[in-house]
């Protein structure tokens, strides 16, 4: 059932892509987004059964947290549209990103629903993962509009995707010390430079660097856009490499 | 007409003195610089063991001393602020808290392991690097320690290649589909214990956490326990003789001829029993050593039961019955994807926590008995102490990482000022909007 849904959610969001491309405007921009919305339905209804079904909040491997990530897909959209004319965009990317996100659970993953292990039990694993994955979600959003800049877009998307970096730098700081404050509970460390700690603290330091640039007098947009994009890449290699590439050996290599 | 803008009346825009460029400059080289020693140093973790990292990169001076910078210009940028605000002071205050705590700590902190068995008193605490053994102002005694198993759930998967392509809860009438085929379970087949021959084999079993029993089973049998405390005495039929229990020993040794108790702890239990033979009255005496391999009585073997399923299709109306053994795979389809196949397995239990019962002894009085887990650890005097590993054989000791970090509020103050800051800069409303 979870993975019909998702491969459902798939086809929901790829149509809302397509019809984004309709040369009729009114088609393109209707009142409501009906194929972004039932996509989001069937995939929030598989999070929902992931929940039931697993006992535990669905957050513990790549499987569940992807059904997570793409969870905040409709909340992000609802909360920045109507912004200096990037809606249209906004719903391609979040429509894109989703589908893209979902492939690994819908096709890929064996989808099978493993108890948690005992360090995972902790009151910090539900905000941990959720803010993390709040502001990865956000960023991703964030850096395909400032590529899109990057790419000759209107500078209106810049806004947006500093509006939208700038709500995540919580969640992104957040999720940071969650996790330091987990892992002295846990091992009685707070910081061991495990590599998923190391890169974190890279994809934090690399959006100080952006905030820090767009503080300075004299600003670029195009250099302010590459930043964020650089955000974006460093928190793919924080999310996907360093759990995936063989490489890196941490505590983190379950997820 | 337009008034003359009075000299010693300053523009709005210049009430306040614009940012220094040369300070964003070295803010954003450091940052450079910084990031990029981290991504470097990351890639070197197949290379190097953690510790030559951490030693060689990580707590080395020349990273020290890029963080000490950084920290020195952001306090610069908090004490010459353009205009104060919580959020700004907040976010960059709380770094060098941080830096600062993890500094101290590192110079100030003790931490090693404490490896206590079951009944065992300790206070010596193994250092993790180099360094003298350290003694606790306290000692700790672990009363019990135990591992908590999630129960094992058989279930049904569908297998094409190397790959679990579906799976499905083992409950009668769960329902798998997979390559065209649907499977229905209909429940299990026990097959009957096999005929009982010759005698029972009588031995000592005595687990880590418990008292030690007599065991009496016969192969594919759970075994009987009897009571094992000396002087007991048990009529058993199935021997035809009567059982006496002469002496039992938690860590049997021989010293000087004579049989002792070498410790409280269970690394050697062992019991002496006496057989009277019921037909002939002739008695003899025997040990029995609960560790000597093959003298243990074996655990409960796994009910050797065997799945039924309901098979439908692929075409339509039709249907067969099949039973399958535990890991015995049902070929469905050999194609150019490879072999497809149904199998059923019931893997064991994953260790869901383990948990040491801990007392903690001050003059040789019991201060406190609390139990550390995993994200529960025990703190006491300044102490923290982590349930880190145990003997995953007999779980008959646990292993500590102690921890006295002076610094450590420290830390969460700086984690709570980074919380803050950063919610007030993300979400208070700018001036002048975006």
């Amino acid at each position: 059932m979870e993975r019909t849904l998702l491969q459902l959610a798939i086809l929901f969001y790829v149509l809302e892509l397509l019809a984004l491309f309709l040369p009729s405007r009114r088609a393109r921009e209707p009142r409501l987004p009906l194929l972004f919305f039932i996509g989001f339905h069937c995939n929030a209804v598989a999070f929902a059964h992931r929940w039931h079904v697993a006992g535990y909040p669905p957050f513990s491997n790549l499987h569940e947290v992807m059904l997570l990530l793409t969870s905040f897909g409709l909340p992000v959209y609802l909360f920045y549209r109507d912004r200096a004319g990037a809606n249209l965009f906004l719903r391609g990317v979040i429509c894109f990103l989703s589908a893209i996100f979902l492939v690994h659970p819908a096709f890929i993953s064996d989808g099978i629903a493993r108890p948690l292990m005992p360090a995972l039990q902790s009151g910090w694993f539900i905000p941990h993962v959720a803010t993390y994955m709040i502001a990865y979600f956000m960023l991703a959003t964030s850096g395909m509009l400032a590529l899109r800049v990057l790419a000759g877009g209107p500078a209106g998307h810049l806004a947006v995707a500093h509006r939208i970096a700038r709500h995540a730098f919580f969640f992104l700081t957040f999720g940071l010390i969650s996790g330091a404050a987990w892992a002295q509970e846990a091992w009685g460390t707070y910081w061991g430079w495990d590599p998923k700690e190391v890169w974190s603290l890279i994809t934090w330091l690399v959006y100080l660097a952006y905030f820090h640039y767009r503080a300075r007098p004299g600003a670029g947009r195009r250099m302010q856009a590459a930043l964020l994009a650089l955000g974006f890449a460093a928190v793919l290699v924080t999310f996907f490499i360093v759990n995936l590439a063989k490489i890196f050996k941490g505590l983190h290599s379950y997820a | 007409m337009n008034q003359p803008v009075p000299e010693t009346t300053p523009l709005p825009s210049a009430r306040r003195p614009r940012p220094d460029p040369a300070l964003f400059d070295w803010t954003l080289l450091l940052f450079a610089l910084i990031a990029v020693a981290l991504m470097l140093t990351s890639f070197l973790g197949g290379i190097y063991s953690d510790d030559i990292l951490r030693a060689r990169f990580y707590q080395s001076v020349w990273y020290r001393a890029l963080v000490a910078a950084l920290c020195l210009l952001t306090l610069l940028c908090v004490i010459r602020p353009r205009r104060f605000s919580w959020g700004f002071t907040l976010l960059h205050l709380a770094p060098v808290v941080l830096c600062t705590a993890g500094l101290l700590g590192a110079f100030t902190e003790t931490r090693g392991y404490l490896t206590l068995r079951q009944g065992e008193t300790g206070d010596r605490v193994e250092p993790r690097g180099d360094g003298g053994i350290v003694t606790l102002p306290f000692q700790l005694r672990l009363n019990r320690f135990w591992v908590e198993n999630y129960p094992a759930v058989p279930r049904l998967i569908a297998v094409s290649g190397e790959r679990i392509v579906a799976q499905a809860k083992v409950a009668p009438g769960a329902a798998l589909a997979a390559f065209g085929a649907r499977a229905a379970v209909v429940g299990f087949e026990t097959p009957p214990p096999p005929p009982r021959t010759g005698p029972p084999k009588l031995a000592y079993h005595h687990p880590a956490d418990g008292a030690g029993r007599l065991a009496l089973a016969w192969p594919g049998e759970p075994p009987e326990l009897l009571a094992a405390e000396p002087g007991a005495v048990h009529l058993v039929p199935a021997l035809t003789a009567e059982v006496t229990v002469l002496a039992t020993f938690t860590d049997f040794v021989i010293e000087g001829g004579e049989a002792r108790n070498r410790s409280d702890r269970p690394d050697n239990p062992a019991a002496k029993v006496r057989l009277r033979d019921l037909a002939t009255g002739t008695t003899r005496e025997t040990w029995l050593f609960a560790r000597l391999p093959g003298a243990a009585a074996a655990p409960p073997a796994p009910p050797a039961r065997r799945l039924r399923l309901r098979l439908a299709g692929p075409a339509a109306g039709e249907s067969r019955e099949v039973t399958l053994a535990v890991d015995e795979p049902l070929l469905l389809s050999r194609d150019a994807a490879g072999a497809r196949y149904l199998v059923w397995d019931e893997p064991a239990g994953m260790v869901k926590d383990y948990h040491s019962d801990l007392s903690v002894l001050v003059d040789g009085r019991e201060a406190l008995r609390r139990t550390a887990e995993v994200n529960h650890p025990l703190a006491y005097g300044g102490w923290l102490f982590f349930q880190t590993s145990y003997d995953d054989k007999f779980h008959s000791y646990t292993v500590l990482e102690a921890l006295r970090d002076p610094w450590l509020p420290l830390f969460y103050a700086g984690a709570l000022m980074l919380a803050l800051g950063s919610a007030l800069v993300s979400f208070a409303p700018r001036r002048g909007g975006e």
